[in-house]
């Protein structure tokens, strides 16, 4: 009887053991998948978080942009309330002059002068310039990118709305057509111009390469750019 | 001797078991420790979010004021000239002249928000995910600098990209996946804004490179708008005037 009774007991001992030891092998089981899932998770997270950091960034670059350009509205405002109110008739004009003629500097609707560069672009063949004119636009489009402040092509200044094209073999600026060589004049750092015009692979190499074109260029300590007509 | 055999099963089990709760510990602690990294670096980067976003509500707060201190002092200032029509005609005069040569000024530079018939121009990166590096899927700065020069061929008379006006000294620029334009880069998709004749806008576009060249797989959308406003330059002019004087000879 009580060896019977023993043996019964020895096999429910056995069963809560290994019962035991399953629960204790599930539950380690199951905190190392939480503990894993958790930080996949967070990691997920935090790659969410880079790009938002980096949105955050843009966001305050291009605000702080628009704060200077509020602040700077603003104290002209302030100088020109305060000149209207204790100034002289002259010193508003004069304040009213020289914001005029900043503005027109900038649209290119005076004539300036300035550091820069004098570029000129002759194809070998007249008929390569009908094929070019993305190339041409791309040029135009990489000194303007060198921080360029005043472009002329061929004595056209170039606007806010001045196209680029080229039509039967000629160069067509502000509606105006013209035959090469094509003359490019540009106010800027004559160091950032250089640089663009002289890379390699670039825009001069690849007019130079694809189209048999000679591009050559001078830096010009006072260049001289025309004003925008505007038609009428 | 049965019972003893069966003892040291048992005894077995217990320390295999014992064996395995500190392999599961290690294994779960070594888990935790590179979970504690993450969250560390992720902490690190709340920080620096908080900062971030301290830093933009601080420039919004700037922002409002400047605007309503520009609001004031406009209409201050306007006061001022209007009461001098009656007392000093010519010298209002000769004021409102120089006023409206600004706002023209302005306005041909691309400073002032502007408003009219026209049209907007979607430009998507294509949806395909093949042929990648054949360059024809997705807008580069060639297909926007080509479509603006378009655009300016049709007679625009203003132009924006994702609120970017376009001024003389616009650069398209690829940078990785973006266009940098004004300096600012801009991602897909590209919204153009041009004010003009809308239907010789609209032709411009549909004969011009964008669908001739490489775009043929890119998603473009053209829209008519009867009314459109496009957002003046954001940027301070007085940046891109520095190398520059008025030429004062003959």
């Amino acid at each position: 009887m009580k060896n019977e009774e023993s043996i019964e007991k020895k096999a429910q001992n056995k069963k809560r053991i290994t019962t035991a030891l399953l629960t204790a092998a599930c539950l380690i089981l199951g905190f190392i998948i939480a503990l894993q899932f958790k930080s996949i998770t967070e990691s997920d997270k935090s790659n969410n978080q880079t790009t938002t950091l980096s949105d955050y960034q843009a966001q305050i670059i291009a605000l702080s942009d628009k704060v200077e350009l509020l602040e700077s509205e603003n104290k002209d405002l302030e100088k020109k309330l305060s000149l209207i109110e204790s100034g002289t008739n002259e010193e508003q004009i004069a304040k009213l002059e020289s914001e005029l003629s900043e503005i027109k500097r900038f649209a290119g609707l005076t004539r300036v002068v300035g550091e820069g560069v004098h570029i000129t672009v002759k194809f070998a063949d007249e008929d390569k310039i009908q094929t070019a004119a993305a190339a041409i636009q791309m040029l135009i489009n990489e000194i303007k990118a060198a921080n360029a402040e005043a472009i002329a092509i061929n004595g056209e200044r170039l606007t806010a709305m001045s196209e680029v094209r080229v039509v039967n073999n000629y160069l067509v600026v502000n509606g105006k057509t013209y035959t090469q060589p094509i003359d490019i004049s540009v106010i800027g750092k004559q160091s950032s111009v250089n640089s663009t015009l002289e890379m390699p692979g670039g825009i001069v190499s690849i007019l130079e390469k694809k189209y048999d074109a000679n591009i050559t260029w001078e830096d010009v300590s006072e260049i001289n750019i025309p004003a925008y007509v505007v038609n009428n | 001797m049965d019972s003893q055999s069966k003892k040291k099963n048992i005894l077995k089990n217990i320390i295999f078991c014992l064996l395995m709760c500190l392999v599961g510990l290690a294994v779960s602690l070594s888990v935790k420790e590179v979970y504690r990294q993450k969250y560390e670096k992720s902490n690190e980067e709340q920080i620096k979010l908080v900062e971030y976003r301290g830093k933009i509500d601080e420039l919004n707060e700037k922002i409002a004021f400047l605007e309503s201190a520009i609001e004031k002092n406009k209409e201050a200032y306007f006061a001022q000239v209007t009461s001098l029509a009656n007392v000093d005609s010519s010298f209002y005069n000769l004021l409102s002249q120089y006023h409206n040569n600004i706002d023209s000024a302005k306005e041909i530079a691309g400073l002032t928000e502007m408003q009219g018939e026209g049209i907007t121009v979607e430009i998507k990166d294509s949806a395909e995910s093949e042929d990648v590096y054949s360059g024809k899927l997705v807008v580069h700065d060639s297909t926007l600098m080509e479509l603006v020069n378009d655009l300016r061929t049709a007679g625009a008379k203003a132009i924006s990209i994702n609120g970017e006006r376009i001024i003389a000294t616009t650069e398209f620029i690829c940078v990785g996946p973006a266009v940098k334009v004004n300096g600012t880069k801009l991602f897909s998709p590209f919204v153009v804004k041009a004010i003009g004749n809308s239907e010789s806008l609209t032709e411009a576009v549909k004969n011009g490179s964008v669908y001739a060249n490489q775009a043929v797989s890119l998603s473009v959308k053209i829209q008519t708008e009867s009314k459109l406003t496009i957002e003046g330059y954001n940027k301070p002019y007085k940046n891109s005037i520095e190398l520059m004087r008025d030429y004062k000879g003959e």
